[in-house]
């Protein structure tokens, strides 16, 4: 697959803020790509850069294999949808959908012809010749996208399309959003701060915090892999203990956590005695009335236990730790008391604190 | 240095921003730094003679002590009247209203120099009040002076205070006034202490408004000042009666002194430029009523002086249509036949004039009001005081300076109507600006963004969504300006020459030599036009264009 867009070492500082820090990713044709992050991250940062709106510091943009650090935004190439989808608010559905191909001097009919085409995937045909202050938030985000999408860019760029549509819209949008990008065949780099949004979209995801990246993976390495511990707790639900190395053996690691031992499996090099943070998703763990077989299994005390419809969610107490464990489909619900778990090896995540 | 400007703003960058910026610096520069600097160096290339005059000789000193005088009075009355009359409007419920508010609005778009104009026809000599009481009582009335003046100016001024204050009022919350009457206060008591001290930075603004106007101000001088001389109409008295261009230039220097130190206090304290367009959000709380002892005062001042206003305009309007005013009231369209010439000559060169200024000075502030509001580049403020500060520059001393600045090479251009156009647009330049900027900043930088991204360019971006979106901000700035170069009289009562001669000086000289009833008809005719022109933009433009405010 052909890269079309690619940044190398991006750097952005407002006065004080690193708003973009040393990232680096790649974007293949027909990716669709989610950017993830908290707050203030640096996600619009980002984007802004990819679009021209802003000059990087340092670093490189390459967007079809040529460098456009010098090249103006608008003739990049991209297409850039603001969180706010800023229609154009004195002009009709039709004339802000064909702005960029009268700007582009598409002739006219053409120009009418693929809007029309366009409105019909997004199916805002009947709303061509209404005004921005006419259409409902869900409509807007439909328009604004189809004013993007209608001057075919090289990447699509979507800051927070989603956000505000209402929840039910957004997970209906959001298949939807996926089905016109097969059927087009188009590279998107979509930025969110919803972990569901990104897992549900991407091909990829690209992690993000205080201006840096943090992981990029498929939805389920991200998941099921974090390469951090900022990536392991802002994804998904994460248990959390704090331990001390004891050995280090050629595949594992023991680390002792309050006379308990737990077995890791060992990625990076440690040494004895290293503090560090296990993390462990509550899904991953076995839960058991009956002793079972082995390693890291741990007696518990059930202190608590919260039915949640696809799942029954635990808390437990590990030598003075709350633990959750989560235990999908139907089963016996375990009583109040003592139980066992076992925390598969492979599935904890091990960093050096 | 500019790559680095542009670092935050690529779109600075475009070739356009910066030939526009170029163009906005050379235009002020050369049209207002140099003719000011060019008409300083004379008055003072021998030594500071010229200044001296100014602590030594009675006539100059009693200029700069009657110039600060009359400020100094006319100020706070005229803030006080204008910040009653903007509560009262906006807070209270009385009758008619409608009718107080045009009397502001009438005193907002005609000649300033109409209330002076009105006012000695009706106390002046053989006015109408002073000749019944020479009749009656055998008292012979002279408002010539001082109080006269004061009189006029407060009136005159007055209404640049209440659209300050209007904005303000309406955007106060009246709950906090509720607040204070709850915990006790009087309705007067929470007033002050609750609403002035939020008003407190629009009270600074309208003072320093309205002061900078009595300051600079010329017609009314001129016409109700008699031997009072102010500065502004000594300037003119060195030109018309001596020729002495060089002495004028350093009597408007002194003028220029207070004035600009007032727009510096401005701009420290309030950090931006004031401007006369209302912002305030209206605020939807129902109000109780103040009390009746409040009322009934405010309700008795505001009568007394709208109907003033009323029989002043009254009076023009008579005037123009009575065979000889004060004494026979027979009606007669002589004074009509008799400036026929003169009013269609005087009104084409006017409209004319007015029309270009207006065109001219309308583009220039949207420009600068685009570059303020949407590159971000740290040139902004700067270019915003440079737009701003010719508002704080007494037209008259604009009006001495070209003439010594653009009399020779390598600007030649005295006697053109090019001279005067330049004139107007470089005084009411802050006045387009602003309306510009009013309407730019609510247009969100995305919206710009997003076409950029889309594939055009800054200037195609400016021309196919900014403009059309800020179009009512562009519309007002043609109609202020159009109104001023209409009105205006203190600078280019020295640029126009018998080819070029403008309605508005032309009137106010009939009015100073006594043709009352030639002034008058003219003037009926000037306001005629340009309430004229008010009414054709509001039908054109629509709803959208906002000309002071809410008001009109
Ligand atoms: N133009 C700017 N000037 C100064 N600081 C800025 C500017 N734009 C962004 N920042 C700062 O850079 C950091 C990253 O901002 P950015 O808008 O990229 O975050 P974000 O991830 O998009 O956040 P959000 O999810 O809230 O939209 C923040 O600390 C922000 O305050
Ligand atoms: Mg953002």
């Amino acid at each position: 697959m052909a890269e079309i867009l690619k940044t190398v070492n991006l750097w952005k500082r407002f006065g004080k803020v690193e708003a973009v820090k040393d990232v680096s990713f790649s974007i293949a044709s027909g990716e669709y790509v989610v950017i993830l992050g908290p707050s203030g991250c640096g996600k619009t940062t980002l984007l802004r850069l990819i679009a021209g709106l802003y000059e990087p510091d340092r670093g490189e943009i390459y967007i079809d294999g040529k460098l456009v650090n010098n090249v103006p935004p608008h003739k990049r190439g991209i297409a850039l949808m603001f969180q706010n989808y800023a229609l154009f608010p004195h002009m009709s559905v039709l004339d802000n959908i064909l702005y960029g191909l009268i700007v582009r001097k598409v002739p006219k009919d053409e120009a009418i012809k693929r809007a029309k085409e366009v409105s019909k995937i997004l199916n805002i045909e009947d709303l061509l010749n209404r005004y921005p202050h006419q259409l409902s938030g869900g409509q807007q985000q439909r328009v604004a996208l189809a004013r993007a999408l209608v001057v075919e860019p090289k990447v699509l760029l979507l800051d927070e399309p989603l956000s505000n549509l209402d929840a039910k819209i957004r997970a209906k949008v959001r298949i939807e959003l996926r089905r016109i990008q097969r059927d087009l065949n188009l590279t998107v780099l979509h930025v969110t701060h919803d972990q569901e949004e990104a897992l549900a979209l991407s091909d990829k995801v690209i992690i993000m915090n205080q201006g840096m990246i943090e992981q990029i993976g498929r939805p389920v390495d991200i998941y099921y892999r974090p390469a951090t511990v900022f990536v392991a707790d802002f994804i998904g639900t994460t248990n959390f203990i704090k331990g001390i190395v004891k050995e280090v053996y050629e595949n594992r690691v023991m680390v002792e956590v309050n006379n308990h031992h737990i077995q890791a499996t060992r990625i990076h090099d440690y040494d004895r005695g290293d503090k560090v943070i296990l993390a462990f998703r509550p899904e991953d763990i076995v839960i058991s009335e009956n002793m079972m077989e082995g390693d890291n299994l741990f007696q518990v005390l059930v202190k608590d236990k919260i039915f949640m419809g696809p799942y029954t969610r635990y808390i437990v107490d590990l030598a003075g730790h709350e633990i959750i464990v989560d235990v999908y489909g139907r089963h016996k619900i375990l009583g109040s008391g003592e139980a066992f778990i076992k925390i598969p090896s492979e599935r904890i995540l091990i960093v050096r604190e | 240095m500019l790559r680095r400007l542009a670092r935050q703003d690529p779109l600075a960058k475009d070739p356009i921003v910066l030939i526009l910026y170029l163009s906005i610096f050379f235009f002020v520069i050369l049209f207002t730094f140099y003719p000011l600097i060019q008409g300083f160096i004379p008055t003072v290339t021998r030594g500071l003679e010229y200044y001296e005059k100014f602590l030594t000789e009675r006539l100059y000193k009693d200029a700069v002590i009657n110039t600060f005088l009359i400020a100094a009075i006319s100020t706070p009355s005229a803030t006080l009247l204008g910040l009653i009359y903007a509560y009262a409007l906006t807070r209270m419920r009385i009758p008619f209203k409608k009718l107080y508010t045009y009397t502001v609005i009438i005193q907002l778009i005609a000649p300033p120099f109409a209330t002076g104009l009105a006012f000695i026809m009706i106390f002046g000599r053989n006015g109408v009040i002073s000749r019944f009481l020479e009749f009656t009582l055998g008292y012979s009335l002279d408002i010539y002076g001082p109080v006269g003046l004061w009189i006029v100016e407060t009136l005159t001024f007055f209404p640049i205070a209440f659209l300050v204050f209007v904005g303000a009022v309406k955007a106060l919350d009246p709950t906090y006034e509720y607040a204070a009457k709850v915990l006790g206060a009087s309705g007067i008591r929470s007033f002050f202490d609750v609403n002035l001290r939020l008003l407190y930075p629009s009270l600074l603004a309208a003072i320093i408004l309205v002061a900078m106007n009595v300051f600079s101000d010329f017609g009314n001088p001129l016409l109700v000042g008699g031997n009072f001389y102010v500065l502004a109409t000594l300037a003119y008295t060195h030109v018309v009666g001596w020729g002495d261009y060089v002495g004028a230039a350093a009597t408007a220097y002194v003028l220029l002194a207070p004035v600009i130190i007032l727009f510096f206090i401005q701009w420290k304290i309030l950090g931006r430029g004031l401007y006369v367009t209302v912002t305030g959000r209206e605020t939807t709380v129902e109000l109780r009523e103040p009390s009746r002892y409040v009322k009934i005062p405010v309700i008795a001042l505001m009568t007394l002086v709208s109907g003033i206003i009323i029989t002043l305009y009254a009076s023009i309007l008579l005037g123009a249509i009575t065979r000889t005013w004060g004494v026979d009231y027979t009606f007669t369209l002589k004074h009509f036949e008799d400036i026929s010439l003169a009013a269609v000559n005087t009104l084409r060169s006017s409209l004319t004039v007015a029309i270009f200024s207006a065109i001219l000075c309308a583009t220039i502030g949207f420009f600068a009001a685009y570059l303020v509001t949407h590159r971000k580049i740290l040139l902004n403020k700067f270019t915003e005081v440079l737009v701003s500060v010719t508002n704080a520059i007494p037209g008259t001393l604009i009006g001495i300076a070209y003439i010594l600045a653009f009399a020779r090479y390598p600007f030649a251009l005295t006697g053109s109507a090019l001279i005067i156009v330049l004139n107007n647009v470089v005084r009411f330049l802050p006045l387009a600006f602003q309306s510009g900027k009013a309407v730019l900043t609510q247009v969100d930088s995305t919206i710009e963004e997003t076409s950029i991204t889309l594939g055009d360019n800054v200037l195609g971006s400016l021309r196919r969504v900014l403009l059309p979106l800020a179009g009512a901000g562009f519309a007002s700035g043609l109609v202020y300006s159009f109104i001023k170069s209409m009105n205006t009289v203190s600078a280019v009562i020295f640029l126009q020459t018998p080819d070029t001669r403008l309605m508005a000086p032309f009137i106010l000289g009939l009015g100073t030599h006594g043709y009352w009833g030639q002034a008058a008809a003219l003037s009926s005719l000037l306001i005629g036009i340009v309430i004229g022109s008010l009414i054709i933009i509001k039908l054109t433009v629509g709803r959208k264009i906002k000309i002071f405010g809410e008001l009109l």
